[in-house]
Order: structure tokens, then C-alpha cells, then sequence
């Protein structure tokens, strides 16, 4: 071998294992291998060797047709909104990864998975074989090697293949060794073409300025513009990238390259600066009248210029690309055996480590296929690459009729799909791959006269098979029934459609007991899956709602499929989570369909694009309601917990939605369950009590419920219930003060009244019973006397009482009042009351502080509240009066005791009038009223906790405004 | 799901442009790198509209 040709290589071999296993070992960071252009420069290397020598054969041979056919190669990233994120959109919402896989889900049929994996696995050798033999016929065109040596080249090749698939042979692995690898190898392609490019504008043609002028005097510039194979060519290459294995499994890695989408400009853009210098080259090659093919100008022109380097270079590029290309085209066809042949065919994967058995798997059939690529490749007697290129593109092209009927065609059935594709691949191996093979021929039919079979008529034969294999599918399947499940799946893979999750009632309930039914099926993997789904959906193992359950199969059948196929991953997910129909009419999924419809929006445009812009304002619209709103499936399901509902209730819409009404918490499950059932449609003023109520809280908040029941004119939605939770405790709270405050206002009028006409005759009384007192001598007299005289004495005070109570709301005279004062008078007036139980008060108002109010008024309250407090205190105890300042300037002055409390029942009873719990005569019932009265003059307010520790002492709370 | 107004506009920008861009390559005389323009156009093109909608999320 020459030692330029060893040089390359093993300089090949060295880098080609080395980024593999630097990128392996997680040396490269996760920012640069999902970079979109690590991205586009690997789409550019697994395109092949026709992509880089071949380049200057396709356009030498074909003009500006082939450059035409280069751009509609890249035209499906270009206009990537219509047909890559169509099928990322169904491929992440339908769970398959290739398209055998596609075509199962599609058309319900594992057969048709198996002989699509078979058309791609055919159809893909005379590529492989392109890539294998061009290596050593370059080798040998330069001279470096002698005929004898091209098999043993070739199978070095296939051993280097099979090597790297065996040391880099794990799924993950590969994640990040193949685009490392292969965005290398892009740009190690490209520098070479444009340096080639280079050498030949300026070391062949000495500048642009001759090179154009040697064009134009050659008549090149006019050859190349030519056009008459572009439809064909357009045809041919705007479908490879939807078919080409090693493609779709570049763009399936770890289920669709994650940041592509912003930069599908840039594959254009690669092949655009691979198509740059073809023409210098071609035209060098030309002037330089090399003796050698086309596809051998990239190699041939630096080692004619004696541009050793140069030349090294191209070969170490070509070595990259065509080995790259096997490579992947091996894993990626070893996997579609795997998941449309092997997994299938298994029942269960317990007796297995279900990665290891995978991989091996993958390995074994990656190897077979290679090995029958390079038997393919010796025996085959075609030397182009383009011939052999475009022969395997013809083949996969067939699958184009029912990958277009799974997108856009829904009639599409598998018998149609079937036949169509039987008399497509007939007429694409008679007329191009047997020829390719058996040698170039001619027959004669009596519609088109003599026809020529084989490479040269290619672009007839490839039109022929696919109208044939198009009209074909039609007309079978329009002739042929189609089964209901068939039907229903043909509508989910449609291009435009947004499949509409059914909302099933699973089994089990459990993620735990679905990973225990999952090691049933798959063993020790079961854990791994099952921690692999809640990582990334980021669930909580005990969250149990439905529609945990029902993200959690789907994620999981997302994941299996990857690994098993569709066919077999809907079986292990059919086996451990079966949907339970029990006769109901399925209903849509409302929680994922709003996930997907967010998911989507980019998607849309027009008016799809309004309707989801007015769907999002009438969601907001009801998320921020400030009255409590939730939806409620007719099985009981939460479909929507409004944020105001989530306020009101503790219970947030993460953990509300998807979960059953029995489950939520109490009371609020039991009572919204109650309420769906029941047939009433509005329960007013409903009490609901405080979970967890606090001695300063109220027990419990008054709620007003509504309800709207879905009718069945929209029978998917029918039974479907919207409630309306509305808190009307506040409402309450305030009726309830102002009714407080009018029967104050009544009988204080009253209590005037009552005065007026009692205060008189007791008054004559009063008056003739002290007459009777000093004028009479008689003990009994006098003793009656002076009953009489404390009788009245004691109407007299209760009249007073009346008469400041009825003049409690008259004006008063508000300013700067020192707290301490009115307190500290209180209790010097009730210290003076020697008969009364003796209790020690205690007053720790800052005497500095200062309130808003009347001094004495505010004495009045004061010697209310201690009297109060006083009176139901043991002896001895103490009575305190606190204060604070809250963070308004608000002053809190608290009065506590250690007496026997208030019961709860009492607390909203003990402001009324003439309420009292004292004995008869001891009270008037008039104390508290009065005390409220007057704190509310104050723009204040009075509130009662008690007991407060022990079931003892009580506190009561009056707020009083800063000066 | 299908873009339809892009759809749309693709298929009227390769019935209209498309012939005029092919009468443009192939005039006599003209420049043989005119349709490595006219596909560079295409791509600084499909660069400002994803940027576009990149950045108005649409």
C-alpha cells in the first residue's frame, strides 16, 4: 500500500475510534453534541460517499439537474414545519421511532413491519456497497494498491464496522459516540472539498478570472446547464431523507435530536458548501484530462499537483464518510430486525438483562448485514457510485406511497399498501437492481416499444414503480375493506390531526404495582424503566391519580417502543395496564389534550392558530376566576381546579386535576361528590368546616354551590359537571354585623323609652319611700323602706345603664387619647368596689402610647372589660391588660383573664344585648353590648378567644386606630 | 399537524418563482455560480424566517 494511502488509513483509525470513545466517556459536553450544527455537520456525514466524490459525478453527469436534486435533498429541513415537525409532532405523540414502526402503528400489521424493515434492508445494499467499494477503487485508481488488494480493503472495512458497532454497540452509548463521530466527519469532508476547490481555481486554473474564462471558451458553462433528468432527480432526493435509514435514525437518536428544529437552515447549508467547489473541481479535472472517473476527481487533482497533504486529506474524509455511513446504516438496520423480527417474537423478556440481550441482538443482525453488504459489493460489477446510490434510493423510495398514505391518505389500508408495494419493488428489481447486478438490457413491450434496462434509464424506471406502486395502493384499497381499528389509526397518523387521548379507566392503580406486573414481563429492567419514566416526567412514585397513571403509561409505552418496536412494546403495555372499556363510551382525555394543544402551538397557523389563542384566553379566563371553578368528568375525574377554588381550599390544581373527587381531601371531596350526585343544582349557604381550625380562626366558611351539567346534545362531553364554589363567608360575616347593629340601634331606642317612662315613678318612688324611712318609727316600716329604697336604687341603675347605652352611638368628642389613662382609671374605679372578689390588675400599657377616641368612653370600655374579667376570675388571679402595635399602626389591646372561659357556642352570642351568664340580678346583660358599641364608634372592632391554654382564661381583643 | 398557510405559499413561490429562477440560471452567458445564489437566497431565507419565529414563538 502507498504511503499516502496507509498514512490516511491509519490516521482514519485512529480518529475514527478515538472521538468515538472520547465522546463514550463523556468528555464532550452535552452543550456541544445536541448543538445544532454538531448536528448538521453529522446529517452531511452519513450522507455518504455520493455526497462527497460522488458529487462530481452526479453533477458532471446531470448539470444543474443534480444540483437540483442536492437542494431538494435538503429541502425537508428547510421547510421542516411541514414534514419533519409533522412527524416528530406524531412520532412523540404515537411513540415509534422508525418507519417500520410508523407503519405498524399505522396500519395495525407486524407483517408490514417485517417486510418494511426487509425493503429497507435491500434497498440499503447497493448504498452500502457503493461505500465500500469506493475506498479501494480510489486506492487503486491512485496507484496505492493493486487490483488483488480491493476484497481485502473492503472486508477491513466491514471488520472496522463491525468493531465499532461491537465496542460502541450500546444504545446509549451511541447517543453521544455517533454524532461526534459523524459531525467529524461532515467537517473533515467539507474542509477537504473546499480546499480541493480552492487548489483548483487557483493551482489548475491560476483564479476565478481564467476559470470562467476557460468555461465559457470549453463551452462547460453551457454543458452543465441542463436539466433534463430533474424531475426525476428532484423526486429521488426530496424523499431520501424521509426513508434513508441511517438518517432517520440520526434524527431518532434519543428520540429526535432535542435542539435541531432552531437551525434546519443548516444542513442546506453544509450540502450547499459541499456543492461550492464541485464544478472548479470537475472542470480541473477536465483541463487536467485525469484518467480516471468523475467520482475520482476529489482524490485525483491534489495527488495530480502533488499536493500530498491535500491528497491525504480527501482520503481520510472519504474513509469517514463511507465507513460512517455503513456504520450507522448497520446499527440502524440491526435495530429495525430487532424491533420488527426478534422482540415480537418473544412472549416475555424475564430470563434476560433486556439492554444486554437487546444490544446483542442489534450487534449480531447490524453484522449480518454488513456481511452481506460486502458480498453484495464484491459480487456486484457496477464501479459508480452514483449508479449504485441511486439504485438503493429507488428501492426505499417504495416506501414512499404508504409512508404518504399514513400521513395524508387515510383510506390507506394494508392490503392496498401491501400490493402496492409488491408491484412497486417487482418493477424497481427488473429494472434497476437485477440490471445492476446481471448487466444493462433491452426489452421490447408492445405500450412502449424498446426499453432499456438497467442504471442508464434509471429516472424512467424509478416514475414507472412509483405510479405503479401509488395507483396500485389506491386502487386496492379502495376496492378492499378496512378494519374499525385500522380506520381509527389512520386518522391518528394523519399529518394534520392531533390525536385525541382517551381518558380510560386504568389498571393498576399503582405505579408501584405497575412495575411489579413490568417485571413479569421485561425482569430486572422493570425498576430501571419504571425509575427512567418518573425521572423524566418528574413524578412522584405515590402520586396516584388517573392522570398520573394514564402520563405514566404513555411515557412508558414511549420508551418501550424505542427498544422493542411498537408491536411488541403495545403488548408488554396492553398486559400490565390494560385500558378498561367496561362498556362506557370513551370520552377524550382533557388534561392531555390541553398538554398537546400547548405543545402545539407552534405548530398552527391561520385560523387553528385563533381558536388556540381564544381556547388559552377562555382557560385564563376561568384559571383566574376570583370564584372557585372546577370541572368534573361524569367518572368523577377533576378536569380543571381554578386558582381562587385552589385559595379557598388548600388543595392546588397539580394535585386537584387528574384526580378522582373521592380522593381529594377532606372536606372537600366528600362534600363535591356529594354535591355532583345529588340532583340538586344549587345548595346555598353551605357550611364547610375548617380541617384544620385554630382557636383565632373561624370554625368554619359558608360556601354558595352551583352546578351546570353538560346535556347530551354533546355526547363525548355529556354528564360532564362544572362547579361553581363561591365563599360567602365574608358576605355572612358582614349581614350578620349589621343585623348585630341594628337591633343595638332598636334597643337603644327602646332602652330610651324604657327609661323615660320607668325613671319617673321610680323616681316618686324612691322619693316616697325615704319619706316613709325618716317619718316612720316603726323597725318594720323603716326595715320595708329601705327595701324598697334598694329596689329602686337598683332600677335607677339599670335605667342609667340603659339611658348610656341608648346614648352610646351620640357624638363624642375623638382626638389623641393616651391609652394608659382610661385603663389606669378603670381600674382605680373598680379597685374601690371593696365587696367585689379580689383579683390583682395588671396594665402594661406603654404610657406613651397614644390611640384615636374619647377618654371616656374608652374608660367605659375599660371598666367593662375588667369587671367582666374580674367577676368570672378566681380569687387572687390576675387580670392583664396587654397591648401591641400591629404592622399598620393598628393598636391590639388585649384584656385576659384565668377565669373558666367562654364556651365556642357562646362567642357570637355574648355581644347581645342583654346576654348574660351571671345570675339573676348580678348583670345586665348591657356590659359587652355597650363595649362593642362603643369600640365600633372607634372604627374598631372587638374579637373573643378563648379558652386559651388548659381550657381556661379568655381574651378579649379590641383594635383601636393610632392617632 | 399541518401548516397549511405555509404550505400554501410553498407551492405558489415553486409554480412562480421556480421557472422565472431557472430562466434566470440558464441565460447565456450568465455567471455558473448563479444558482449557488439563488439556493444560498433559499437558505439565508429559511435563517430569518425561523428566526422570526423563533423569537415570536409562531
Amino acid at each position: 500500500m502507498g504511503g499516502d494511502a496507509a498514512f490516511s488509513l491509519a490516521l482514519f483509525l485512529a480518529l475514527f475510534f478515538g472521538i468515538a470513545a472520547f465522546a463514550q466517556h463523556r468528555r464532550v459536553p452535552q452543550s456541544l453534541w445536541t448543538h445544532p450544527l454538531v448536528y448538521a455537520l453529522s446529517f452531511y456525514g452519513v450522507s455518504g460517499v455520493l455526497f462527497y466524490f460522488g458529487l462530481v459525478e452526479v453533477i458532471g453527469r446531470y448539470g444543474l439537474a443534480g444540483l437540483l436534486g442536492l437542494m431538494a435533498y435538503t429541502a425537508v429541513f428547510i421547510c421542516s414545519p411541514l414534514f419533519l415537525e409533522p412527524l416528530r409532532w406524531i412520532s412523540r405523540a404515537q411513540a415509534f421511532s422508525s418507519i417500520p414502526d410508523l407503519l405498524v402503528y399505522r396500519f395495525r400489521s407486524a407483517r408490514l413491519g417485517q417486510i418494511a424493515t426487509l425493503v429497507l434492508a435491500l434497498s440499503s445494499l447497493p448504498i452500502a456497497a457503493a461505500q465500500l467499494k469506493i475506498i479501494p477503487d480510489t486506492f487503486f485508481a491512485n496507484g496505492a494498491i493493486d487490483s488483488s488488494h480491493r476484497f481485502t480493503l473492503m472486508a477491513l472495512l466491514t471488520g472496522v464496522v463491525i468493531a465499532f458497532m461491537r465496542l460502541f454497540g450500546s444504545t446509549f452509548k451511541l447517543h453521544r459516540a455517533i454524532p461526534m463521530v459523524m459531525a467529524f466527519s461532515g467537517a473533515i469532508a467539507l474542509i477537504a472539498l473546499l480546499l480541493c476547490g480552492l487548489l483548483a481555481v487557483y493551482g489548475v486554473f491560476d483564479g476565478f478570472a481564467n476559470l470562467n474564462s476557460w468555461a465559457e471558451s470549453s463551452g462547460q458553462t453551457a454543458v452543465v446547464k441542463r436539466f433534463d433528468q430533474a424531475y426525476a432527480l428532484i423526486l429521488l432526493f426530496f424523499t431520501a431523507p424521509f426513508i434513508l435509514p441511517q438518517l432517520i435514525h440520526l434524527q431518532t437518536l434519543g428520540r429526535w435530536w432535542p435542539r435541531n428544529i432552531p437551525a434546519s437552515w443548516m444542513p442546506s447549508l453544509m450540502v450547499w458548501l459541499a456543492a461550492l467547489p464541485i464544478l472548479p473541481i470537475l472542470w480541473a479535472g477536465l483541463k487536467l484530462r485525469a484518467d480516471v472517473p468523475f467520482h475520482h476527481y476529489v482524490s485525483a487533482i491534489p495527488l495530480l499537483l502533488d499536493y500530498r497533504a491535500l491528497h491525504a486529506l480527501t482520503l481520510v474524509a472519504g474513509l469517514f464518510v463511507s465507513v460512517g455511513l455503513i456504520t450507522v446504516m448497520s446499527i440502524a438496520i440491526g435495530k429495525l430486525f430487532v424491533t420488527t423480527f426478534i422482540a415480537p417474537g418473544r412472549e416475555r423478556f424475564t430470563d434476560v438483562d433486556l439492554d444486554q440481550w437487546l444490544d446483542n441482538w442489534r450487534f449480531r443482525a447490524g453484522t449480518l448485514w454488513v456481511l452481506a453488504a460486502l458480498l453484495f459489493a464484491v459480487d456486484i460489477p457496477s464501479q459508480s457510485i452514483t449508479d449504485l446510490t441511486i439504485t438503493g434510493m429507488m428501492g426505499l423510495a417504495q416506501l414512499v406511497p404508504a409512508l404518504m398514505g399514513t400521513l395524508y391518505l387515510p383510506r390507506i389500508n394494508r392490503k392496498g399498501c401491501l400490493a402496492g408495494l409488491s408491484v412497486g419493488l417487482g418493477l424497481w428489481a427488473f429494472g434497476s437492481l437485477l440490471p445492476l447486478i446481471s448487466g444493462q438490457g433491452e426489452i421490447t413491450t408492445p405500450f412502449t416499444g424498446p426499453l432499456v434496462v438497467g442504471p442508464a434509464n434509471w429516472a424512467y424506471w424509478l416514475l414507472e414503480s412509483l405510479i405503479a406502486n401509488l395507483l396500485v395502493t389506491l386502487v386496492v384499497s379502495r376496492l378492499t375493506s378496512m378494519s374499525r381499528e385500522e380506520r381509527l389509526y389512520a386518522h391518528r397518523t394523519m399529518v394534520d390531526s392531533l390525536p385525541i387521548p382517551r381518558r380510560s379507566s386504568l389498571d393498576p392503580t399503582t405505579i408501584d404495582a405497575v412495575e411489579a406486573r413490568l417485571a413479569d414481563q421485561i425482569g430486572n429492567q422493570a425498576a430501571r424503566e419504571v425509575n427512567q419514566v418518573i425521572a423524566d416526567l418528574k413524578l412522584d412514585r405515590n402520586d396516584h391519580r388517573p392522570l398520573t397513571l394514564r402520563t405514566f403509561r404513555d411515557r412508558l409505552n414511549y420508551n418501550l417502543s424505542d427498544k422493542l418496536g411498537t408491536f411488541a412494546s403495545e403488548r408488554v403495555i396492553n398486559s400490565i395496564m390494560p385500558l378498561g372499556d367496561r362498556g362506557e363510551t370513551p370520552v377524550d382525555d382533557m388534561s392531555l389534550l390541553e398538554t398537546r394543544l400547548a405543545g402545539a402551538g407552534n405548530a398552527m397557523s391561520g385560523l387553528a392558530a385563533e381558536l388556540n389563542k381564544l381556547r388559552l384566553y377562555h382557560r385564563q379566563s376561568l384559571e383566574n376566576l376570583p370564584i372557585g371553578v372546577c370541572s368534573i368528568a361524569r367518572d368523577g375525574e377533576v378536569l380543571l381546579w381554578n386558582h381562587a377554588l385552589a385559595a379557598r381550599t388548600g388543595i392546588s390544581p397539580r394535585l386537584a386535576e387528574g384526580a378522582k373527587l373521592a380522593s381529594l381531601p377532606e372536606p372537600w371531596g366528600q362534600l363535591l361528590l356529594s354535591f355532583a350526585d345529588s340532583d340538586a343544582t344549587h345548595w346555598p349557604a353551605h357550611e364547610v368546616p375548617h380541617p384544620e381550625h385554630r382557636a383565632s380562626s373561624p370554625a368554619s366558611s359558608w360556601f354558595h354551590l352551583n352546578k351546570y351539567r353538560v346535556e347530551e346534545s354533546s355526547p363525548v362531553y355529556a354528564g360532564n359537571q362544572i362547579i361553581l364554589i363561591e365563599d360567602i363567608s365574608e358576605r355572612l360575616r358582614l349581614i350578620q354585623e349589621l343585623a348585630h347593629a341594628e337591633r343595638l340601634t332598636s334597643v337603644g331606642r327602646l332602652a330610651a323609652g324604657v327609661a323615660h317612662e320607668i325613671g319617673n315613678p321610680v323616681t316618686g318612688i324612691s322619693c316616697l319611700a325615704q319619706d316613709l324611712l325618716s317619718e316612720s318609727t316603726s323597725p318594720e316600716v323603716q326595715q320595708t323602706a329601705g327595701i324598697i329604697l334598694a329596689q329602686t336604687e337598683r332600677i335607677s341603675t339599670i335605667v342609667r345603664t340603659l339611658i348610656d347605652f341608648s346614648r352610646s352611638d351620640d357624638t363624642i368628642d375623638h382626638g389623641p387619647v393616651l391609652l394608659a389613662r382610661p385603663a389606669d382609671n378603670a381600674i382605680q374605679l373598680l379597685r374601690l368596689d371593696k365587696s367585689a372578689k379580689p383579683v390583682d390588675f395588671v396594665s402594661a400599657i406603654p404610657p406613651d402610647l397614644q390611640v384615636h377616641g374619647d377618654v371616656h368612653q374608652l374608660t367605659q370600655v375599660f371598666v367593662n372589660l375588667l369587671s367582666n374579667a374580674r367577676d368570672s376570675s378566681p380569687a387572687g388571679s390576675e387580670v392583664r391588660i396587654d397591648c401591641e402595635i400591629t404592622a399598620n399602626g393598628t393598636r391590639l389591646v388585649h384584656v385576659s383573664d384565668q377565669g373558666s372561659g367562654i364556651p365556642e357556642e357562646l362567642h357570637d352570642r355574648v355581644l347581645d344585648p342583654f346576654f348574660t351568664t351571671k345570675e339573676p340580678g348580678e348583670g345586665t346583660g348591657l356590659g359587652l353590648s355597650l363595649v362593642y358599641s362603643i369600640i365600633r364608634l372607634h372604627r374598631g372592632y372587638i374579637t373573643i378567644t378563648s379558652p386559651l391554654a388548659d381550657g381556661r382564661g379568655t381574651r378579649m381583643t379590641i383594635s383601636l386606630n393610632a392617632p | 399537524m399541518l401548516n397549511h398557510r405555509l404550505a400554501a405559499l410553498l407551492v405558489f413561490l415553486t409554480c412562480v418563482i421556480s421557472p422565472l429562477t431557472i430562466h434566470w440560471i440558464t441565460t447565456p452567458g450568465a455567471s455558473w455560480l448563479r444558482p449557488y445564489f439563488a439556493w444560498l437566497l433559499v437558505i439565508i431565507a429559511s435563517w430569518l424566517w425561523q428566526r422570526r419565529r423563533g423569537q415570536y414563538g409562531r
